[in-house]
């Protein structure tokens, strides 16, 4: 008996959950919130944000870090042109005490996700946050739909962040640079183009005898003709480059090393994550985000170009359904498209009187053209809105006799 | 009497409970997704000032747009394969409802933990409504991983870059500070790891790789295999 009970105790003790429980707040009828969808995740770069050391009452305040987060996003090229490349999803996780552990000050809290800081008396450095239950991590991130890369926030204003399968940051002051710095490795499989590794003077300059790095960032590769940006160094760039802040060239350094090996600028947001994108980073994160968007996300005209000819006697009206119905995720939340300017031209000759109008849902007339002179084109251009559907209603001038067929061309442009 | 009138009374009233907007023409498209795609139920003809939400059965689905004003974009939610019963509610008034099919996920996602000598164990297995893992990573180093059938066979294979053992800091202070890295090592590292769900996978056999082009047969002969975990 004592030794069936011994038996249940270490069986007790092994079988653990596959995963704790994480306590969520629901939205709705949803464990998530949707904080940009632009399609299906198998298509698309899905990341998700959750929490740690956010009290219920706190989660507004958790929602509003997010926003910031996704908003850095949008303000820094390339993310501001393919928003349509991502999915973002919002866990709201709710832990019991607010704020995270600081092991070095003997402050410790009761969280969900177990985040603290680094400890010092261990070696570790006290900014690299890190969570003591990364499987919680992902249990929580596993009430959104899918992800490709999950963003813990803790709650505190001390400066901090740290990447490893997860990322973490605190909430300071310009903590959305993390983000968009980690999502250049993540998404462009960029590198670090830090010259040092410590960076305390003690291991400044050292030299590189790997092989040629993976990375599209990086070269050993001096050759102008063979390396890996040389379309984009200018016969009269220096190699080594050493000056012109914005001069694509061979720069000393990156990698964590000083020298023996290039990065392509001499600043980029992957050395310094206040500085944009390099162009070299720059162009390998839009081939990857482009990839995940549909044609007629990243150019919307394309849609119209394709816009169906139409049978005409007397009159045509018709709607241009925006955002436009074949899309399923068109047009996408791209910021640069708030307010878009629509041109609708008719390049066929048309008579005197005939009239094109764009109308809003209630029938209101926002902008109109008429045909002044017989045998003009129509050309029309207004100011919309990408939330908003608009009707295109063209009248002949008089009655023709003749079945024609129109192929309106539309663009969208951002202003 | 009184009592036959208020029983019809109360029977109008039940009744008038239960009456529910006309359907019209409305439909989804497709009628049969998986997880996380999108379906869209056009011609609904609701105006709802409350906004309207999206049960499929008892799950709730992502609204994640409008159709012209008449109809909803919705991602299928994610939950086991099969017929279900969507339903679309102004209020919690149901204004419509009809069957749709769940297919299975493309993909599952298993949560695996690598300990310090690089043994690796999973922690959860689920239905993944996003990608799979494919294609080889580019990186100096590579978890290569295969999927096989009961006799053996490999079905499917593809890397990851290696799961990350060192932490990085990713950011420089505000003030202006550089990057510092610590040369702390994580004694656990937990990665998750997205996997094709294929008919008659049995086996995932997970291999460390170097940087090489795993593309070719003969780099793939070097590759050192880490562990196989039964994925039935």
């Amino acid at each position: 008996m004592k030794n069936l009970i011994t038996l249940l105790s270490i069986l007790a003790a092994t079988i653990q959950p596959m995963f704790a429980q994480v306590t969520i707040q629901a939205n709705g009828s949803l464990n998530y919130a949707i904080v940009l969808c632009n399609g299906p995740s198998s298509t698309k770069y899905d990341l998700v944000f959750i929490g740690d050391g956010f009290t219920s009452a706190e989660q507004t305040m958790f929602n509003q870090k997010v926003d910031e987060a996704v908003q850095a996003m949008r303000d820094l090229t390339p993310y501001r042109e393919t928003m349509c490349s991502f999915n973002i999803w919002r866990v709201n996780v709710v832990s019991t005490q607010s704020g995270v552990d600081h092991p070095k000050d003997g402050i410790f809290k009761n969280t969900a996700l177990d985040c603290r800081y680094g400890n010092p008396a261990i070696g570790q450095a006290e900014r690299c946050i890190q969570s003591d239950s990364p499987a919680k991590c992902y249990e929580a991130a596993g009430y959104a739909p899918a992800y490709d890369a999950v963003f813990v926030l803790v709650n505190d204003t001390q400066w901090g962040g740290c990447a490893g399968g997860l990322v973490f940051s605190s909430i300071s002051t310009n903590f959305s640079q993390i983000i968009t710095h980690e999502l250049g490795h993540k998404v462009g499989g960029l590198a670090d183009e830090y010259d040092c590794y410590v960076c305390d003077g003690t291991d400044a300059g050292r030299i590189y005898t790997g092989p040629e790095p993976s990375q599209v960032n990086l070269t050993k590769n001096t050759n102008r003709a063979t390396t890996k940006w040389g379309d984009l160094i200018l016969p009269a760039t220096p190699i080594p480059t050493t000056s012109g802040a914005s001069t694509v060239g061979l720069w000393a350094g990156g990698g964590y090393y000083g020298t023996g090996i290039y990065r392509p600028q001499q600043t980029c947001q992957m050395k310094s994550s206040s500085q944009p994108f390099c162009a070299v980073c720059h162009r390998t994160m839009r081939d990857v985000m482009d990839d995940r968007c549909t044609i007629c996300e990243l150019r919307p005209w394309f849609c119209f170009d394709r816009f169906i000819a139409v049978p005409w006697y007397d009159r045509i009206r018709w709607r241009i359904p925006w955002p436009w119905p074949p899309c399923l995720s068109c047009p996408p939340d791209r910021p640069d498209f708030s307010d878009v300017i629509f041109e609708v031209r008719f390049d066929e000759k048309f008579l005197e009187g005939s009239q094109l109008a764009v109308k809003d849902e209630n029938g209101e007339i926002l902008a109109k053209a008429d045909v002044q002179k017989n045998g003009e084109p129509l050309v029309l251009t207004f100011k919309g809105n990408r939330f908003k559907s608009y009707n295109v209603e063209f009248e002949s001038g008089k009655p023709q006799s003749a079945k024609i067929t129109l192929k309106p061309t539309i663009t969208a442009r951002a202003q | 009497m009184k009592n036959f009138v208020i029983m019809l009374l109360a029977g109008l009233l039940l009744a008038s409970c239960k009456v529910q907007a006309p359907q019209g023409n409305a439909e989804v498209i497709p009628p049969k997704a998986s997880p996380g795609e999108l379906m869209l139920i056009q011609n609904l003809n609701a105006k709802s000032e409350k906004g309207l939400e999206v049960l499929f059965d008892k799950t709730g689905a992502a609204v994640v747009g409008t159709l012209d004003s008449n109809g909803l974009k919705v991602l299928a939610p994610n939950i086991p394969a099969g017929k279900v019963k969507l339903r679309v509610l102004d209020g919690g008034r149901e204004i419509f409802t009809t069957e749709v099919e769940i297919l299975a996920t493309q993909a599952l996602q298993m949560v695996m933990q690598m300990d310090a000598s690089g043994k690796i164990s999973t922690l959860s297995k689920m239905p993944y409504s996003g990608g799979f893992d494919q294609g080889f990573a580019q990186a100096s180093r590579q978890l290569s991983y295969d999927i096989l059938n009961e006799k053996g066979q490999v079905l499917f294979s593809a890397s990851v870059a290696y799961p990350a053992t060192e932490r990085k800091e990713v950011f420089e202070k505000p003030e202006g500070d550089n990057i510092r890295n610590t040369n702390e090592k994580v004694q656990n590292v937990v990665f998750p790891l997205k996997i094709p769900n294929m008919e008659g996978a049995t086996m995932i056999r997970l291999y460390d790789s170097g940087g090489d082009d795993l593309s070719q047969s003969a780099a793939r002969a070097k590759r050192k295999l880490i562990q196989e975990i039964s994925i039935r």
